[in-house]
């Protein structure tokens, strides 16, 4: 696997999407992230304590961890669009034939691409552990891992947006109908599915697709507030539902590969 | 007698697209070294038989062995592939999409300059893709297919859009191939090409095989000689003994004769009905039946 590894970035390395997706997206991680905490730095300033008693320290440990999670996930649609546009590639440029033709199994195909995803997501967690940690040391106080499950939720999460776009270009192969479907999806209908299933499936809203990763991470700001009026997804039934998801998102993959005419 | 003279063995092999049959139950063997052509008219079912064979297309049923090999993926390692139009990255140079195709190959670099060079590329070989023309485009899957001196080749009408140039190249090339001990398959739907440059042959029409086998067997002509004498029963009555005599039919007062030219000549007829003791009147050659006999077979 390590060899298709080095042949998929052969593919990469000389594509300037891919270069300017990745820049892109630690610019909005980083730019995110100093965003918020600068608009907190600013209205905590101005309420001159009285926020902070009903926020909290949402940048400084351990809470930190969850906030740059939570904050991060919001551009986790980047690397997911790039796994759409990468994979919508192969089948425009036919070149998914030309690998199989050349003497890769199908299989390898699709496992190279799985883990094209694993890796954008494994680097994004490690962006986001470096920027929180960063986040926090600049807060002040002494650096905590506790609170630090919430960087292992943000893989989680990240790999529910790279998998499922990987297998929804898959699907529908069409670079352009897949980059609109996935972007409406995240966007829109990810929530419209939520209220729906809350409201008529008794709710279950939390644990749709892509839904269960994100409310692995709660909304880390006036915690106080939010215990209070909300009544929190079970965690065990929001990671059973993530890792089916993630499970059903490899293994549909890796089955399309393996019947489908090319 | 080795194991297996066969590069490569199909044995009923069946694909259909829906309601359509593509391929019903194709079986034969292509032997070592031959330039194998797959004749058959467009839609009959020859594209979708080298789909399956390079793992485009899953068949329904049946099985084939390339190379000897189990794992068929590691026998398209060694097999030059040419299939319809070329299938690059148009993002990246030449170099770069051929350094991608020697790595599934498991080819060294180095092959990649020698290739480039054998199709005249070597001068473009940091220009990207997207920039080559159509010949360029072509002159690539050559090279790509080319990559780490296969042993066998499969080509899908590797004719298609050349001019007669790049015609002449082509043929040049695959026979050259055959001399080097490589195996050709290709498929084509043009009866002179399959003639002028192939060893063997299998004709298949509407998914079915028809015939296969050596060029000579399968495609074997069978001359129309007409003749006439004064006594029609006594010639009809020598004539079996005609050297590549096939049949005889007597037809508006003529004996036309089926025989192949190939062994007895029209001078040694001629020769031959003299010696038996029946002169001709009339003795002119109809019509060469090697178009007849394709038409035939896929009629």
């Amino acid at each position: 696997m390590l060899k298709n590894l080095s042949i998929e970035w052969l593919k990469l390395k000389s594509y300037r999407t891919f270069w300017w997706l990745m820049g892109l997206f630690v610019l909005c991680l980083v730019g995110s992230n100093y965003i918020t905490y600068q608009l907190k730095a600013v209205t905590s300033a101005q309420s001159r304590g009285g926020l902070d008693i009903l926020m909290g320290n949402p940048f400084g440990f351990p809470d930190v961890w969850q906030s740059v999670s939570y904050v991060s996930s919001f551009v986790l649609f980047l690397p997911g669009f790039l796994m759409v546009i990468l994979i919508t590639n192969e089948y425009n440029f036919k070149t998914h034939r030309q690998n199989i033709i050349d003497g890769m199994r199908r299989q390898e195909f699709a496992l190279t691409k799985i883990l094209l995803a694993i890796c954008l997501s494994v680097l994004s967690t490690l962006l986001v552990f470096l920027i929180a940690a960063a986040t926090g040391l600049i807060s002040g106080g002494g650096f905590s891992l506790s609170g630090s499950v919430y960087i292992f939720y943000f893989l989680l999460q990240a790999l529910s947006y790279t998998l499922g776009g990987l297998l929804l270009g898959t699907l529908l192969k069409k670079s352009g109908l897949s980059i609109a479907i996935y972007l409406i999806y995240i966007a829109f209908i990810k929530n419209l599915i939520a209220l729906l299933a809350d409201r008529y499936l008794g709710g279950i809203g939390s644990y749709t697709p892509i839904k269960s990763s994100d409310h692995l991470i709660p909304l880390p700001f006036f915690k106080q507030v939010t215990r209070q009026l909300m009544t929190p997804p079970d965690l065990t039934w929001l990671l059973i539902m993530t890792a089916i998801y993630l499970a059903g998102f490899y293994w549909l993959t890796l089955q399309k590969y393996k019947t489908q005419d090319l | 007698m080795p194991m297996s003279d066969n590069v490569l063995s199909i044995q009923h092999l069946s694909k259909s697209y829906g309601s359509l049959l593509a391929l019903a139950a194709v079986s034969f063997e292509v032997p070592k070294g031959s330039i194998y052509g797959i004749l058959g008219p467009n839609g009959s079912g020859k594209t979708t038989l080298l789909g399956i064979l390079t793992d485009v297309l899953r068949p329904d049923s049946g099985q084939f062995m390339l190379l000897d090999q189990a794992d068929p993926a590691l026998a398209r390692r060694k097999i030059g592939t040419l299939l319809e139009t070329p299938n690059f990255y148009p993002y990246l140079s030449a170099y770069k999409n051929l350094e991608i195709s020697a790595a599934i190959k498991g080819v060294s670099q180095m092959e990649i300059d020698r290739v480039l060079d054998r199709v005249g590329l070597l001068a473009r070989k940091h220009s990207k893709f997207s920039t080559f023309s159509l010949g360029m485009k072509q002159r690539l899957s050559i090279g790509a297919a080319l990559l780490g001196d296969p042993e066998m080749l499969i080509l899908d009408e590797p004719t298609n859009g050349l001019d007669p140039n790049g015609i002449a190249e082509i043929r040049d090339l695959i026979k050259g191939l055959s001399r080097e001990g490589r195996t050709v398959l290709m498929a084509s739907h043009l009866l002179d090409e399959v003639e002028k440059v192939c060893t063997h042959v299998a004709i298949i029409k509407n998914g079915k095989l028809l015939a296969s086998g050596s060029v000579g067997e399968v495609l074997a002509s069978e001359d129309v000689i007409a003749l006439r004498a004064a006594d029609l029963d006594q010639l009809a009555q020598i004539l079996p003994g005609v050297k590549g005599y096939v049949s005889l039919e007597r037809k508006d007062g003529l004996i036309l004769l089926h025989a192949d030219l190939g062994i007895g000549s029209l001078e040694d007829i001629n020769r031959y009905c003299f010696e038996n003791g029946v002169t001709l009147e009339h003795l002119t050659l109809q019509r060469t039946s090697l178009e007849a006999k394709f038409l035939e077979i896929t009629h």
